[in-house]
């Protein structure tokens, strides 16, 4: 290429170098915007990682087998890839209880196929038709925040054992915050405890229930 | 190519410089909901529904739905009655369960909206408190509830419990009329906690027609007078006709020792003054202790006392063995005058007793020199 063609395109870059810095100050400054846009206070199950949702959450019971006997059976609510969450970071003060309930209400049942058994008869202890209770004060409460939350651990609570009574006690509480403020963490190792009916028909059983995160 | 180059890599230069704004934005939490419309000086309904309405009234308001994930979101909403779950706590109806009380009284003008990621929407709603005398006066409750799609599940495919998710706004309808505010502390007591904690178990009954925002304060009083100060623990509400189990764990003390817990609840007994009005004025506090514990020291505390009660049985044992001997020796020991020539080791020798134990009976002093004489205390027979 001609020196003289390589001095006009040199010029051209220092013109455009020279004249951009000053264009940009007189009417182009950049502008940064920050949004933060509102919190909210939320629950769900989340993976290891304290910020993926788990897909589709279960609980699973251990097999129990076909017997003459009622049997107890046992699960854990929360482990280490399936933490029960809560993230309160809505403005203002939001005191809040998470609770879990049978979503089809107290006529709900252990289903699998025509089989039935249930989850809130007392009858019996338990044993006559089938009882479950849940015990969140054994589970590990902990907080995923800061230093500036971790200071609202205290207000945290968790519930007591309950067993599902039908028309008394449909709901059990998980967890609970009296303050409201700030604070992020999660549960594990809340136990669940099934009485399981003697010569109940073997199945793949299953019930459906709800975690309410309530706003109070 | 050279020259391309040259002019792409100076364009290029030019545009970026020319782009005067970044944006981005910071998320937090999921899916949730809150009021759209606060009422200005009630901070209570930035975060939950409050109306006083009168049978036949009604109140217009909106949901704020906010979707705080990265993807946009399906919500399905809902109007249900209330209910109060273990421990007293406030929770909701499920959706299927049917509606008698502010559940029925909640139209929402809609029932599903799609929610774009990082955005929110308002979904309006009406409160209509049915005209109808035997609603009872006081506070009535019931939710707004919220439910993601990707929250929801179903159990057919599945085995064991199938978990689905939703979060809720309790709304808070008061009826007008004579308005009663009571609230008692039934009982507290003391348990272990966990680590170096005792938990403190109240349970906090409201025989009165209106949930009442209760701060509660707790401490371990020392029986003997001395005691940390109570420490506030939040503000929780205390729900009409309802026992609330509060629990809350307090530092066990370094020194241990007998103790009972404090438990000081405070509301406000004005019956005019609502669910978020200025609580300061009119409060009332009820106080209830548990009753004498025992509490362990701190192992480093246990230590020491175990130590300084050492010492101390130590030293009252080594007291009373003394006094013992005095009273043995007054007893049974007699005067001696010592004669010419004799020493202090040849007296012990001749009346079968250490030297030491006459010198210390007598108090003597070094070098022990006895006079022709001198008299001494000395025992009647070998000890």
């Amino acid at each position: 290429m001609g020196i003289k063609l390589k001095r006009l395109i040199a010029a051209a870059i220092g013109m455009s170098l020279m004249l951009v810095p000053a264009f940009a100050s007189a009417s182009l400054t950049p502008n940064f915007t920050q949004t933060i846009n509102a919190g909210s206070l939320s629950a769900d199950i989340y993976q290891s990682d304290d910020s993926t949702p788990v897909a589709s959450p279960a609980v699973a019971f251990a097999a129990q087998n076909y017997s003459f006997q009622c049997k107890t059976s046992t699960a854990t609510l929360g482990d280490a890839n399936n933490k029960l969450n809560v993230t309160n970071l809505a403005s203002g003060i939001n005191t809040w209880n998470i609770a879990i309930a049978a979503t089809g209400g107290q006529t709900s049942t252990w289903t699998a196929g025509s089989n039935h058994y249930k989850f809130n008869d007392a009858t019996g202890s338990g044993c006559t038709n089938g009882q479950m209770t849940v015990d969140p004060s054994v589970a590990t409460l902990t907080d995923d925040c800061n230093s500036t939350c971790a200071a609202n651990d205290a207000t945290v609570s968790k519930g007591s054992s309950s067993a599902f009574v039908s028309g008394t006690t449909n709901s059990i509480t998980l967890m609970s915050d009296s303050a409201g403020t700030a604070w992020e963490g999660y549960l594990t190792g809340i136990s669940l405890s099934q009485k399981i009916p003697a010569l109940t028909p073997s199945g793949s059983y299953s019930l459906g229930m709800t975690i309410t995160l309530t706003n109070t | 190519m050279r020259i391309i180059n040259r002019i792409l890599s100076t364009a290029l230069v030019v545009v970026l410089l020319a782009v005067p704004e970044f944006a981005s934005a910071i998320n937090y939490g999921g899916i949730g909901g809150r009021p759209a419309n606060p009422v200005p000086g009630n901070p209570r309904t930035e975060s939950i529904f409050i109306y006083t309405l009168k049978p036949g009234q009604q109140a217009t308001d909106g949901v704020r739905i906010q979707n705080n994930t990265t993807k946009e979101q399906t919500v399905t909403l809902d109007a249900v009655d209330s209910e109060i779950a273990s421990g007293g706590n406030f929770t909701c109806k499920q959706a299927v369960e049917q509606k008698h009380d502010v559940g029925s009284w909640i139209q929402l003008e809609s029932s599903s909206v799609t929610v774009p990621a990082n955005s929110s929407q308002v979904v309006p709603f009406t409160v209509t408190v049915p005209n109808n005398a035997n609603i009872s006066v006081g506070e009535h409750d019931g939710c707004v509830t919220l439910q993601a799609a990707s929250q929801t599940a179903t159990p057919s495919d599945k085995s064991g419990i199938v978990l689905s998710f939703r979060s809720a706004i309790r709304v808070v309808v008061t009826i007008p009329g004579k308005i009663v505010k009571k609230l008692s502390i039934h009982s507290v007591t003391v348990t272990s906690g966990r680590g170096s904690t005792y938990q403190i178990n109240s349970k906090i009954a409201n025989d009165g027609n209106v949930s009442l925002d209760t701060t509660v304060s707790v401490g371990l009083q020392s029986v003997l007078g001395s005691s940390a100060p109570l420490t506030k623990k939040g503000t929780s509400p205390i729900l009409p006709r309802n026992t609330t189990a509060l629990n809350y764990a307090v530092k066990r003390p370094f020194w241990g020792g007998l103790y009972r817990a404090h438990v000081v609840a405070t509301y406000n007994s004005n019956p005019t003054t609502g669910l978020g009005q200025d609580q300061t004025k009119d409060s009332r506090s009820i106080v209830k202790d548990s009753a004498i514990f025992f509490a362990v020291p701190e192992p480093p505390a246990l230590v020491i006392e175990l130590l300084a009660l050492a010492i101390v049985i130590g030293g009252v044992y080594w007291l009373i063995a003394r006094r013992r001997q005095s009273r043995h020796i007054k007893r049974h020991w007699t005067s001696y005058t010592v004669k010419k020539g004799e020493t202090l080791q040849s007296v012990a020798e001749r009346h079968n007793v250490s030297w030491r134990k006459i010198a210390q009976v007598n108090k003597l002093k070094p070098p022990y020199q006895l006079r022709k004489g001198d008299t001494l205390k000395l025992p009647a027979s070998k000890e």
